[in-house]
């Protein structure tokens, strides 16, 4: 298990490095990357409410910024 | 006037494509944004589990925009749940009765039911978001928070530094959060590894044994703390995509026992419950969790445009010092109808080891471990959510968007150390929870 959570890490560890082939993107060519469905978040709100559902029915929780949790769930 | 409105919207829009600034926290818009302009999001929630709890939660935001890159955003969450989750106990043949360790009223489940304990509540939390720049390839984004709930309330903090290198190309992010917590259980706090169903126990919540009325009344609250911090890094690959790679850790201190979870005590042989002397009742124990826990998260996310649709995929693995690993996928693909309108399947898988300390029960002939937990979130378990968004953004400034989603969890249901009676009954009775969403934006 711990072998194949390694192999797991390395594999976007080594994907996030190498970044597919990273290209130059222009200021004038981020116009796709500028679109609301294009962000990491595209809907915060909503984003939030399932964060809530899994921190309350799960046991691991967070990753993707600080912050959150505050609530006794059952 | 609604050429001034379109001719800034388009203006903005220019100014942006020119200094888009990527953020692992901040949500950038296609929409213009410059002085003046602000930004309403509103969302209902019904989160329904089948006999089990029901949710209902609304939420408000209100963004104001200083600038196209400084905002502070106001939000309003209203939390209301009613229904019974599970105590922690396991089913049995016969009927099983509860009686509440420190004044809790007492409850009984039939024979071969899972014992669930009732319970209703409203949780009101307020944030305030701030994003600024600090200079022209640094901002900052912090964050308030204040949540309360009959039996528990919280105060947060938080902030994160986003700088910009390699010409916005990357940027990397490093924050922190402080959240400050005060548990008030609902009778009191129940003395952990005591028999709730033990006369004597009765009415003797805390160390100091005094009476407690509903949550929320003395200052005997107990505290939790929790300091994160986080680090992480997003990159454009290329015109199309972006990557984005955080890691981060949390340091949980002080009370992070369930107050109303409790754990069976059954006979070694027949796997009934053993009785608590002189009554007819069986053993229940208060659990009883460490006082600390660090956990690590390492989380991947890329976003990729396919011609004009989007998918959106991210692995989480999650590990901490009670014994509990987790992995989660989770992966969304927007396809585009036209200009206006998308429909979003979503997928997400979840699963996670135990934690050292979790039990589905304990036996009558063993010592009584350090710390126990029979609370399902604890267990072994897979969660799988399968679901749909329909979407409209019906203008370049409001969108319109309905989900419904699935959620399942199946644990393991027989395990090989159930004993006696404990066999024929399914000790991880699987979750089922329907997901509907409602969500409205408008930009004005």
């Amino acid at each position: 298990m711990i072998i194949l959570d390694t192999v797991v890490l390395m594999f976007f560890f080594l994907l996030t490095i190498t970044g597919c082939s990273i290209q130059t993107v222009q200021p004038w060519e981020r116009d796709i990357l500028a679109q609301d469905k294009m962000q990491l978040v595209p809907d915060p709100l909503e984003n939030a409410l399932d964060e809530h559902i899994y921190f309350s029915k799960e046991a691991a929780s967070g990753g993707q910024g600080v912050g959150g949790g505050g609530c006794g769930c059952n | 006037m609604a050429a001034t409105k379109r001719h800034r919207n388009i203006s903005g829009v220019l100014k942006f494509a020119s200094c888009t600034l990527l953020s692992s926290t901040s949500v950038v818009s296609q929409v213009a944004k410059s002085d003046g302009d602000y930004k309403f999001d509103g969302a209902i929630l019904h989160y329904s589990e089948k006999d089990r709890v029901q949710v209902l939660e609304p939420v408000f935001a209100y963004r104001k925009y200083k600038q196209f890159d400084e905002f502070v955003e106001y939000k309003v969450t209203i939390d209301t749940m009613t229904g019974s989750s599970p105590n922690g106990a396991t089913p049995s043949n016969v009927d099983q009765t509860f009686t509440g360790a420190s004044g809790q009223s007492g409850y009984s489940v039939a024979a071969g039911e899972t014992p669930m304990r009732d319970f209703s509540d409203t949780r009101i939390a307020l944030n305030i978001m701030t994003e600024a720049p600090l200079s022209i390839e640094t901002r900052r984004s912090t964050g308030y928070a204040f949540s309360y709930e009959q039996d528990y309330g919280a105060l947060g903090y938080n902030t994160t530094y986003l700088k910009d290198t390699n010409d916005k190309h990357t940027t990397l992010a490093a924050g922190v959060g402080v959240s400050l917590d005060l548990v008030f259980p609902s009778g009191g706090t129940p003395e952990p590894l005591t028999n709730i169903n033990d006369p004597s126990n009765q009415n003797s919540g805390d160390e100091d044994g005094e009476e407690e009325g509903e949550g929320g009344e003395g200052l005997d609250g107990k505290f939790k703390g929790t300091f994160d911090v986080l680090f992480g890094i997003t990159q454009i690959l290329n015109r199309y995509a972006l990557m984005q790679l955080n890691y981060s850790h949390s340091f949980v201190r002080g009370y992070l026992t369930d107050p109303y979870k409790v754990v069976s005590v059954v006979d070694s042989i027949t796997g009934e419950p053993a009785l608590t002397p002189t009554t007819t009742n069986g053993i229940y124990l208060t659990e009883k969790r460490p006082d600390s826990r660090d956990t690590n998260v390492v989380y991947w996310k890329s976003v990729v445009n396919i011609f004009g649709d989007v998918l959106r995929l991210s692995y989480r693995y999650f590990w901490d010092d009670w014994g509990i690993k987790s992995n989660t996928i989770d992966a969304t693909y927007r396809f585009d109808i036209g200009d206006k309108f998308y429909i979003e399947p979503h997928y997400r898988y979840y699963t996670q080891t135990a934690a050292d300390f979790y039990r589905h029960s304990i036996r009558n002939n063993e010592p009584l471990p350090d710390y126990v937990s029979a609370d399902y979130r604890l267990a072994e378990f897979d969660g799988e959510t399968i679901g749909i968004k329909i979407g409209a953004d019906l203008d370049t400034t409001s969108k319109f968007a309905v989900r419904l989603e699935q959620y399942t969890q199946t644990g393991n249901s027989y395990p090989a150390d159930a004993v006696g009676i404990q066999q024929n009954y399914n000790l991880y009775p699987p979750l089922e929870a329907t997901i509907i969403q409602i969500s409205y934006s408008k930009f004005f």
